[in-house]
């Protein structure tokens, strides 16, 4: 279990924040996370996912993992670099899935209150592919996406998110301000922002 | 282990980039974070003191520090002027701890750190304004306590803030509130755009940029997302209405469809009119951009 | 407008500082050190200490120097400056029943036990000016200074050692205020570290008293003093002296380590009496105030805003959470008076705009 030392805390933090405040405010929009040569990441633990916990972590906050995806060596792994408490899903503010199949502990995570809704869990899906370009392609999920951020509809194509996700978000959303936002990330470091002001079609 | 060992050492003071430290950034990106998720809504941050007076900015400041990196361009202007010595000293902060390129050129600035205006130019998509507010709460209006404020927007009770503008069009003729008009985001909370004038408010609405405002002493940060509605309060037969400046020009570059500041000569006394935002002022002034004549929206 | 201005917006601050610099060391006198303001000036140190939020005799008196004595400036560079300090650990709770005493006073009986200590205080003394002041030199400094030392004996210092029992403790054992409440794991709030909202729980509330500025809670005390919303407050015991500052051991479960001490004023104030929820009988109620060094009418003030705080109904300003607290902090107090000095032509110009429309006036 190794100490990570190739994530610059101040200059690669602030690139990827940029391009998370970039996807949250245009929903639907692909923002790049740029690679760092992780040295002993867990076996299925994606790098980017680990550059935002990174950016996004310190001892304030907290992590989980959705129970279904989450392995041990994770936990640990993640609890090191990140100087971050793990805790339950019910309770932590930043949430690690994946995307390829659902997790009920996605049904856990908290929507915030009416005067706090920016308590809510903030939920890191990892998929398969990020597209945003192109043609629809079989196979692969297609998003509309409409709301604040958003001119019109934005299209945004995944490979491997369960579609459950999408419904079940909808369901957690219902009452606004309450709610839940994502972040969808690919190996490759694409990340697409869906907060919860987006209304989410499956096209 | 003694604790001078863990005392940093070495003589004078080197400051992190961009001045806060990680763990300011950190919190205050979080938080940004959730503001754009939930556009209008005040989200709580810790802001710590800087060595700006509170009241001075040190909110917009806080914005600018947690997001800029060193390849943006940075633009800061107050009452839309580069030039004016509140924003020459929060210029010398940033460039001090950052080094990053500044312009008094609003097109090519990244990140646009503005105290009560917005540029003439609208603002494009690869750009961020940055506006510094110094009571965030629209509420405060009809109502004093947080507490209670809050749980008017958690339940968008906001029947107070009507009949208080209904009041002041029944007393006054038509409604006073001048700067910082409020108005209602994504349809959902109302929100102070920060004392920006009315003239500048139809610039928020389904902008192509991302604005983020920062109150540091009142310590709270909200967003207003591109592309998201922007309405101020007004009643179908009072619709709101901007600053009117029909019939003058401005006496440096004969723009009619500008914010126009009212001076008075050194010397002379003589009234005149000026472009507020001076950096547009100058482009016209060196032809590289047309005079504006009357404006179309407002 | 456009460069003309830059220039004239930077060369308008830098001779701005220069006039300030000159105002200060153009008169005859020598340069004053920070060890004379130190040292010679400890109610200004502790006073710009406490509304800093920072411990450092040393720091606070440099700000005084920076600030020529204006001690709202003075907090703000202190407070500026502690925001660039790393958090290394937080200490563990003092324990101010230990604390070698500089003076200790009950105002709600006239023997306690261990006895009233006087000690170094300017109640008692007629204010009359001293013109002998002005003549101080080093020789009379030091024969004062000997003349003392020669009269400590065996101590050595004027602290007193040994153990002085509360006097809240004592009325405690009497069943006359509450009992203590049990001791929450919870950490406690901290206002510099996290956004804190309204309602504020009490260890957020005083932490922020303890930050506040001595005139903004000394004037809302001083109301509630008067009669708006009064709590017949007693003064139980007021301690001044040094408190031991540990840490837990970086590495060896529970143990602790002493990093030093600190000088602390702390108040508790013993108010109007109520019955409180399941208790059979009605008791005292309290207040406490503490803050850094050594400042009474600070702790007194913030011991009534404590309980004043905590009225069952409340009504008068003092009482009010979001009053008190909201609006005595002197740093952001200032700052934002300080703020309306800045140009605010936009928002005035539309304000002129929207007043000759209602006039009608044509421009």
């Amino acid at each position: 279990m190794v100490r990570e030392t190739v994530f610059d805390e101040v200059f690669d933090s602030q690139a990827v924040f940029r391009a998370l405040l970039d996807s949250l405010s245009r929903p639907g929009t692909i923002s790049m996370i740029a690679p760092r040569p992780y040295g002993s990441l867990p076996g299925g633990l994606f790098a980017p996912a680990l550059s935002i916990l990174k950016t996004l972590c310190d001892h304030h906050v907290s992590f989980s993992l959705g129970s279904a995806g989450a392995k041990p060596e994770w936990v640990s792994y993640l609890e090191m670099n990140l100087s971050t408490p793990f805790r339950r899903v019910d309770e932590a503010d930043y949430v690690l899935f994946d995307g390829e199949e659902f997790d009920a502990d996605f049904l856990r995570l908290n929507p915030g209150s009416l005067e706090f809704p920016e308590r809510s869990g903030t939920a890191l899906l990892c998929v398969r592919l990020l597209s945003d370009q192109g043609e629809p392609v079989r196979g692969r999920r297609e998003l509309i996406l409409r709301g604040p951020g958003v001119k019109g509809r934005a299209r945004l194509s995944v490979d491997g998110l369960d579609a459950r996700y999408i419904e079940e978000r909808a369901n957690a959303n219902r009452f606004y301000p309450m709610g839940i936002d994502l972040l969808l990330v690919d190996a490759e470091g694409r990340v697409a922002g869906v907060p919860r002001t987006s209304a989410v079609e499956a096209g | 282990m003694t604790l001078q060992e863990l005392l940093p050492r070495g003589k004078g003071f080197r400051y992190n980039f961009a001045f806060v430290d990680e763990g300011v950034k950190k919190e205050v990106r979080r938080a940004l974070l959730k503001a754009v998720a939930l556009p209008g809504h005040q989200v709580p941050f810790a802001s710590p003191e800087l060595p700006i007076a509170r009241g001075w900015g040190t909110g917009g400041l806080q914005v600018t520090m947690s997001i800029i990196g060193p390849n943006d361009v940075l633009k800061i202007i107050d009452q839309g002027c580069d030039g004016s010595v509140n924003a020459v000293n929060l210029r010398k902060l940033l460039v001090a701890t950052t080094g990053v390129r500044t312009t008094f050129d609003s097109r090519e600035a990244t990140v646009l750190q503005s105290r009560h205006r917005l540029p003439e130019i609208p603002l494009r998509a690869d750009q961020i304004a940055v506006l510094q507010v110094p009571l965030p709460e629209p509420l405060r209006l009809v109502e004093p306590s947080e507490v209670e404020t809050r749980r008017m927007h958690s339940e968008g009770d906001y029947a107070r803030m009507w009949v208080s503008l209904y009041e002041d069009i029944v007393r006054n003729g038509s409604i006073s509130l001048t700067s910082g008009y409020p108005c209602r985001v994504n349809e959902t909370y109302i929100m102070s755009p920060s004392p920006l004038p009315r003239w500048d408010l139809p610039l928020l609405h389904d902008a192509e940029h991302l604005t983020l405002l920062g109150a540091g002493r009142e310590k709270r940060v909200y967003a207003v997302p591109p592309h998201t509605s922007v309405r101020p309060l007004e009643f179908d037969d009072m619709p709101f209405a901007v600053e009117d400046f029909s019939g003058m020009i401005c006496a440096r570059c004969g723009s009619s469809g500008t914010f126009l500041d009212e001076i008075y000569d050194e010397k002379s006394g003589e009234p005149s009119r000026v472009c507020s935002d001076s950096g547009f002022c100058d482009l016209v002034l060196q032809g590289a951009i047309p005079r504006r004549g009357r404006r179309a929206h407002g | 407008m456009g460069y003309v201005a830059v220039q004239g917006g930077v060369t308008a601050i830098e001779s701005s500082q220069k006039l300030n610099r000159y105002l200060r060391l153009r008169g005859e006198s020598a340069p004053l050190s920070v060890n004379q303001i130190m040292d010679q000036m400890g109610p200004l140190v502790d006073r710009v200490m406490g509304e800093g939020g920072l411990y450092s005799p040393f720091h606070a008196a440099l700000a005084i120097k920076q600030a020529s004595g204006d001690p709202i400036e003075a907090a703000f560079l202190l407070r500026a400056y502690r925001a660039t300090l790393r958090r290394l650990v937080d200490s563990l709770p003092v324990r101010t029943e230990e604390m070698r005493i500089l003076r200790r006073i009950s105002s709600a009986f006239k023997t306690i036990p261990g006895g009233q200590v006087l000690g170094s205080t300017s109640d008692y003394e007629q204010r009359i000016l001293d013109f002998s002041l002005a003549e101080e030199t080093v020789e009379t400094q030091r024969e004062a200074v000997r003349e003392f030392e020669a009269g400590l004996g065996d101590h050595g210092e004027p602290l007193s050692p040994g153990h002085f029992r509360k006097v809240v403790d004592m009325l405690r054992d009497q069943g006359l205020v509450p009992p203590v409440p049990p001791r929450s794991d919870a950490p406690p709030t901290d206002v510099t570290q996290e956004s804190a909202t309204f309602p504020l729980d009490r260890s957020g509330r005083l932490q922020m008293l303890a930050r506040a500025e001595t005139g903004g809670v000394l004037a809302l005390a001083y109301s509630s003093m008067r009669g708006y919303g009064s709590i017949h407050p007693t003064v139980g015991e007021l301690r001044v002296g040094r408190v031991r500052v540990q840490i837990p051991h970086p590495w060896r479960k529970g143990r602790a380590v002493t990093l030093g001490s600190a000088a602390i004023t702390e108040v508790e104030i013993v108010a109007s009496f109520h019955r409180s929820e399941g208790e059979a009988k009605p008791t005292f109620s309290l207040g406490y105030g503490s803050c850094f060094g050594h400042n009474e009418v600070k702790a007194i003030s913030l011991g009534v805003l404590d309980r004043a705080m905590r009225s069952p109904t409340p009504g008068a300003p003092a009482e009010d959470h979001e009053f008190v607290l909201l609006h005595t902090d002197g740093v952001e107090s200032s700052g934002f008076c300080s703020h309306f000095k800045l140009p605010h032509y936009v928002t005035f110009q539309a304000d002129l705009d929207r007043l000759r429309t209602q006039r009608g006036v044509e421009e």
